[in-house]
């Protein structure tokens, strides 16, 4: 755990910055960009990154449509209704089991919310999760508004699960309610594929818990249902995953980040902070330019990826465009030029330019599809120059 | 990804803009395809929201339900489509002598056709929720392309960022190239602009189906005004007058993907068909007729889950489709021939002499086995018994390596290759420059499956349950 003044340095580095939300789904989008040291010091300095280039022109292009927030809002509601009534009769019948006497515990409801009341329902949480795992007779099935606590970037954090933790016969499920329609047994992939890897997060915890409580981790399963609607209506259907894989490749991860309060630490006092990144009195060009000033000392690693999850991506791009560097292209690309540092030295070896000896090998084949393309084919018929139509 | 690919990247980032990765177009366009481009609700994938079609780059319909939740008002929309699209669909287009060819302007609309089809084409035609012929033979149209889009170098369905896709190289990664606004600027930047500045700054504009940025957030309003002064109802005399601000919304939006829809399938057009491109435009007739004679005549939908037999089937041909296509483009065009040369399975050279009267013993007398010799400064890593076919005339027989002598000019090899047939068939010239590589007329293996599937393959008798998927009392 990190020390006060470690801590305070981080605290400093935020400077005002908006917060992130305190919650699972915040921290598997995190975990896509869990290499990347400017997201480790980020995340611990709780900053939400979405907001941080609010206003320039690299202001990432996150948020959710009114209609799919209601919709949400109705599904939830309806299957949290009497007692979690629906959600039970769901879940029962996604693991052939028959829920007699339902027994559901919402911590949100119970207990305030707020930062202090993130630490009430965590110590609830570990109380009531130790209390369905002793199997005692008349202990709660259904676990709603969990918040669990990790160390993360060497900082302790709350997290709370928009997943239920539910005992419909042993061993316990992670269920994560999503409105997205399953029709013929198929979702949206990119949908469905949030929802595993933000379930896998919470099946994480979870064990991590079961384990500190000196139980099984395999008391929670690592199946997760992903409660969706069902066709085109709002009845449920329940999808099972089997996410071992994904919970293993978090758990990787995330011990594999960096202590934050260390590489905070090892900054310069210079180092622009978050806060002056996102003040919103000062002009855009300048708040531009102090990001890149924080990319450029803490380091980054982009890939296209982080496109779909991060706040600074669309900056992190223009930088690695500028540099002709090769990640932006992606792993399928990066894969076949290792030692090679940019596209524009790519272009030189495609020419002949004599190689170093880290280059040897993929120089050999890019001069070779090189004289291919020169040798063999006709320069394409130029396009003839029309007007563009002004969008 | 290739170094093929690995040089066309770095020459488009010195050229500040997409370069060509193709020298033919490897895809067919229909004389007068049709464009679709549709909206859906930021949750709602299962209904358009707004739908414009159309002919020509300077007119489109548009069919807008006002809300697109409501069952009645949906439908009544759709069904303006169904009754333009069917009659061109099914007649029109044969009437002028071609097949019917839908151009999208990237994956999510295909999807989106896709769920269009799976809502429609199983809705009962009878009883209290009847739905009209026209708009299930629409749902099955749509169920149809969306499938047929799945097997590669089909021309029916063309999503014009694939086609593109196909055609050119940038800088763009995978993912960046899903937006036709973007790529489109990447390949044809304005001037004084780079393709990566144009195609950063065209990345924010959104052409559907899923809504942009802030697109709902506006609609919302309209819509629950909307919904108030229609209280429920569903009268179009009532819901017409009440739909403008709405469909100007669309409207707006959909102005900015017609033009560049149009304008990205003519600048394609501009390149010369590959030879192939017309053999494939046969199958896609062909697997049409099935389409016609499954949905029409028989009047049964597509089964929703594929039997083990029908999955065994499809997988086969998809992957005949794919040999067939990436032999079709090498033969075709010279530069997807490149990875092949690079990688073994192709040697290209001048052809220095040609024996045509070359005999070898065969099993009774001896027979004509011509020879064409090959020089080529190509490093040589054929394996020695590989089948090679000319790609001037790659359906004819193969040829097999007979030697391979040392060659006076320095750094080359000369190969001697015997043609396995006496027939007179085109062979390549002596003096010329040839291509010979392992895309040819290879048969592949038939598939072979049990008269009876075995106990493996058998899935529980289905509880005979309807596979409409609307829902009653859903609506807002």
């Amino acid at each position: 755990m990190g020390s006060v003044d470690a801590l305070g340095r981080l605290e400093q580095l935020r400077a005002g910055a908006a917060e992130r939300s305190p919650d699972v789904r915040t921290l598997a989008r995190f975990a896509s960009t869990a290499q990347c040291r400017v997201a480790n010091l980020g995340f611990a300095a709780r900053v939400d990154f979405d907001k941080l280039l609010l206003g320039t022109r690299f202001a990432a292009p996150f948020g959710q449509s009114p209609f799919a927030f209601r919709r949400g809002l109705v599904f939830e509601e309806r299957l949290r209704a009497d007692g979690h009534q629906s959600l039970f009769a769901a879940l029962g019948e996604a693991l052939g089991q028959n829920v007699v006497s339902p027994r559901p515990v919402n911590l949100r409801e119970r207990i305030a919310g707020g930062k202090r009341g993130m630490a009430a329902r965590a110590t609830a949480t570990e109380e009531v999760v130790a209390d369905v795992l002793s199997g005692r007779r008349g202990a709660p099935n259904l676990l709603d508004g969990a918040v669990l606590t990790r160390e993360v970037c060497g900082v302790p954090a709350y997290f709370e699960a928009d997943a239920v933790l539910a005992r419909v016969g042993e061993p316990l499920h992670a269920g994560e309610i999503k409105s997205f329609p399953t029709v013929d047994g198929q979702a949206d992939a990119d949908k469905l594929g949030a929802a595993v890897a933000q379930v896998a997060i919470y099946v994480l915890l979870l064990r991590e818990l079961a384990a500190r409580l000196g139980r099984d981790a395999d008391a929670i399963s690592n199946e997760a249902l992903i409660i969706t609607a069902k066709n085109t209506g709002l009845q449920p259907a329940v999808i099972r995953k089997p996410v071992a894989r994904e919970v293993q490749r978090a758990a990787r991860l995330l011990a594999a980040v960096p202590n934050a309060p260390e590489l905070a630490a090892s900054l310069s006092s210079r180092t622009p902070t978050f806060g002056s990144v996102s003040d919103p009195s000062a002009p855009a060009e300048a708040r531009i330019e102090r990001a890149e000033t924080l990319l450029e000392r803490v380091g980054t690693h982009y890939q296209p990826e982080c496109l779909a999850a991060c706040g600074l991506s669309r900056l992190c791009r223009q930088r690695a465009h500028r540099s002709g560097s090769p990640d932006r292209m992606g792993a399928s690309f990066t894969r076949l030029v290792p030692g090679v540092p940019s596209l524009d030295r790519l272009g030189e070896l495609a020419a002949g330019a004599p190689p170093k000896a880290s280059e040897a090998s993929v120089a050999e084949q890019v001069a070779l599809a090189a004289h291919h393309l020169d040798e063999l084919v006709p320069v394409p018929a130029l396009v003839r120059n029309r007007r563009r139509v002004r969008q | 990804m290739n170094y093929l690919d690995v040089v066309l990247a770095a020459r488009a980032r010195a050229a500040g803009r997409a370069v060509r990765s193709a020298s033919v177009r490897h895809r067919h366009i229909a004389a007068r395809p049709l464009a679709m481009v549709f909206w859906q609700l930021g949750a709602e994938p299962f209904t358009a929201a707004a739908v414009a079609w159309g002919h020509r780059p300077d007119r489109r319909s548009m069919a807008v339900p006002g809300e697109p939740r409501d069952r009645t008002l949906a439908f009544r929309a759709l069904s303006r489509v169904a009754e333009e699209f069917n009659p061109w669909f099914e007649y029109g287009a044969a009437g002028e002598g071609d097949l019917p060819q839908v151009v999208l302007p990237n994956a999510g609309n295909l999807a989106m056709l896709g769920r269009l089809g799976r809502r429609l084409a199983y809705l009962p035609t009878t009883g209290e929720h009847a739905a009209s012929d026209e708009l299930v033979r629409f749902g099955r149209h749509l169920q149809f392309l969306h499938e047929h889009a799945r097997y590669p170098g089909q021309q029916l369905v063309l999503v014009l960022t694939d086609l593109l896709r196909t055609h050119w190289a940038t800088e763009l990664s995978h993912l960046e190239t899903q937006s036709l606004p973007a790529l489109d600027a990447a390949i044809e930047p304005p001037a004084k602009k780079s393709g990566h500045e144009a195609a950063f700054a065209a990345e924010r504009v959104e052409i559907g189906p899923a809504p942009g940025h802030d697109d709902d957030t506006v609609l919302s309003g309209l819509l629950d005004t909307f919904n108030a002064v229609r209280a429920k109802s569903t009268d179009e005399s009532l819901v017409a007058p009440l739909r403008g601000p709405i469909e100007a919304h669309f409207s707006a939006r959909i102005d900015r993907a017609w033009p560049l829809v149009w304008r990205c399938l003519d600048r394609e057009r501009q390149l010369l068909e590959g030879a192939s491109v017309a053999e494939r435009w046969k199958t896609d007739e062909a697997a049409l007729g099935r389409h016609f004679s499954w949905a029409i005549a028989s009047g049964r939908p597509l089964a929703t889950k594929d039997s083990s037999r029908a999955a065994a089937w499809k997988l086969h041909s998809w992957e005949a489709a794919v040999a067939e296509l990436e032999m079709n483009e090498a033969v075709d065009d010279p530069m997807r021939m490149i990875p092949a040369l690079m990688s073994g399975r192709a040697v290209r050279g001048k052809v220095i002499a040609v024996d045509l009267e070359n005999r070898v013993q065969g099993a009774t007398r001896r027979i004509r086995r011509p020879l064409v010799t090959l020089e080529t400064d190509q490093p040589l890593t054929l394996p020695s018994d590989v089948e090679l076919y000319w790609s001037g005339a790659a359906k004819t027989a193969a040829y097999q390596i007979q030697e391979v002598l040392p060659s006076k000019k320095k750094g080359c090899t000369r190969l001697v290759l015997e043609h396995q047939t006496q027939s007179n068939v085109p062979r390549p010239a002596s003096g010329s420059m040839a291509t010979f590589s392992v895309y040819g007329r290879s048969p592949r293996p038939p598939l072979m499956l049990p008269d009876h599937d075995p106990w493996t393959h058998t899935a529980p008798a289905s509880s005979a349950k309807s596979d409409d998927i609307e829902t009653e009392g859903e609506n807002p």
